[in-house]
């Protein structure tokens, strides 16, 4: 291409210029968001209510010296440790959440606990309306119950509060990767794209230590941009910028086990109960 | 680093690529404004991360995939199907024409003088890639992740396209 032909395709290129004035703009945009960002403190009136509610519940069972029960013990414990519990679901359009993440963060620590649970996992599932329905996979959670239903499932299995609950679509989530320039993982400096982490992370069958292993790289890389990134997601409320995100690994505390020609994986007993009380630290 | 710091940065970035991207993000939306507001959403999410680029060609490749990736969102977004809507209902055309076709319309009444834009967008995409910015065939196919022999053939067939346009053109003025 010669010049003349380069000046005939591209006439009025040359013109268009980030200004001063663009620039000052994004400094503008930037301290906009930066007044706007969410503190922990600065929870949704819904949120608070749940918090206000939970301290009223506590102070009657102690005005009226209920004798001392787990659920007391988690309620107070859980207050005084500054512990946010939530639930994060990424769903799709079958009637199914492919991924269903459960966590915690300790205010005075600034830890946030994850734990991803594991569509084949057997719980009791519930339905929107709060009513246990039978026991089956996770996976099914949704399909019986919608997104209330998973997260009531998720909240009486893991025996923790409603203070946060979100949901992205699997759209949403693929197209929230690909906006950032997609997830760059820490051993081997690969880049992924949005569709790529959702179906690394979808996989996740064999429960394998390194299956998890990979599996939490991944997550705690896109959770780790989630409270990053300025987008607003509406994901993670409460939870700042740089904080430390420790894994709740299952593969070891699970079991196998095949009912009527179907494998589900198990979590109870002691196992369960390790699971518990790390959404409580 | 500071945040002081960082802003220093971030302003240092946006005055080495601010002028390349709006004219990638012009070659997409034909809006100068709108592409600025593109570029302006760039720089905004760039702010996170700038400390984590080691390298200047993987910050490079980074801005030029989020301003392309929020250019194809907003001519896919509701904003710039209204506005095609508006022109339309304003009879600034009289029959249903694609984008290029409007565009090769107005370029030969004269109105606009670059001819890129009679090109469809995978075609225009790559011939301002590679003749407006001077990237190389391995650049732009890692860029847009397609194969370098797709490059190659657009490259090809776009340039084709422009000349023959331009051929039209003369044609039409004489």
């Amino acid at each position: 291409m010669n010049n003349k032909e380069k000046d005939t395709f591209f006439e009025g290129f040359d013109r268009v210029e980030f200004s001063a004035d663009d620039r000052k703009k994004v400094f503008e945009k930037l301290h906009t968001r930066k007044n706007k960002k969410f503190s922990f403190f600065r929870f949704k009136p819904v949120v608070l209510t749940s918090f206000l509610g939970v301290a009223t519940v506590f102070l009657l069972m102690v005005l009226l010296s209920f004798p001392s029960e787990e659920k007391q013990d988690n309620l107070n414990s859980a207050s005084t440790k500054h512990i946010q519990t939530g639930v994060l679901l990424v769903t799709d359009e079958n009637f199914r959440a492919s991924l269903n993440i459960v966590y915690s963060y300790n205010t005075n620590l600034k830890t946030l606990n994850v734990l991803s649970v594991p569509r084949d996992l057997y719980v009791p599932i519930f339905n929107g309306e709060g009513k246990e329905i039978g026991r089956d996979k996770m996976l099914h959670a949704y399909a019986y119950g919608g997104q209330e239903g998973v997260k009531k499932t998720l909240l009486n299995f893991f025996q923790i509060r409603d203070d946060a609950f979100s949901v992205l679509t699997e759209d949403e989530f693929t197209k929230f990767i690909d906006q950032i320039g997609g997830i760059t993982m820490e051993s081997g400096g690969k880049v992924l794209g949005g569709e790529e982490v959702l179906t690394s992370l979808s996989i996740r069958d064999l429960l394998t230590e390194n299956e998890e292993k990979e599996h939490y790289e991944l997550l705690s890389a896109v959770l780790g941009v989630m409270s990053e990134e300025p987008i607003e997601l509406d994901v993670l409320e409460g939870i700042p910028e740089a904080v430390e995100i420790n894994t709740i690994n299952i593969a070891e505390k699970a079991s196998a086990e095949k009912m009527e020609g179907i494998y589900y994986y198990k979590l109870e007993g002691e196992e369960l109960e390790e699971v518990k009380s790390s959404l409580k630290q | 680093m500071n945040e002081n710091e960082r802003a220093r940065l971030l302003e240092k970035v946006m005055l080495e690529y601010g002028d390349q991207l709006a004219r990638l993000a012009y070659s997409y939306v034909k809006e100068e404004e709108i592409a600025k507001d593109i570029v302006q959403n760039t720089f905004f999410k760039c702010y996170s991360k700038i400390t984590s680029f080691r390298h200047e060609s993987t910050l490079k490749t980074w801005l030029y995939r989020i301003t392309i990736n929020e250019c194809k969102d907003y001519l896919k977004s509701w904003a710039y199907k209204r506005s095609r809507m508006m022109e339309i209902y304003q009879g600034n055309r009289s029959s249903a024409m694609s984008s290029e076709e409007e565009a090769l319309k107005k370029w030969e009444m004269g109105r606009v003088k670059s001819s890129i834009f009679t090109l469809p967008p995978k075609y225009r995409e790559i011939i301002f890639l590679y003749y407006y910015d001077e990237m190389t065939m391995e650049e732009i196919a890692e860029l847009l992740g397609v194969p370098i022999s797709t490059v190659k053939s657009r490259i090809t067939r776009g340039r084709e396209r422009l000349k023959q346009e331009v051929e039209r053109r003369e044609i039409y003025e004489q």
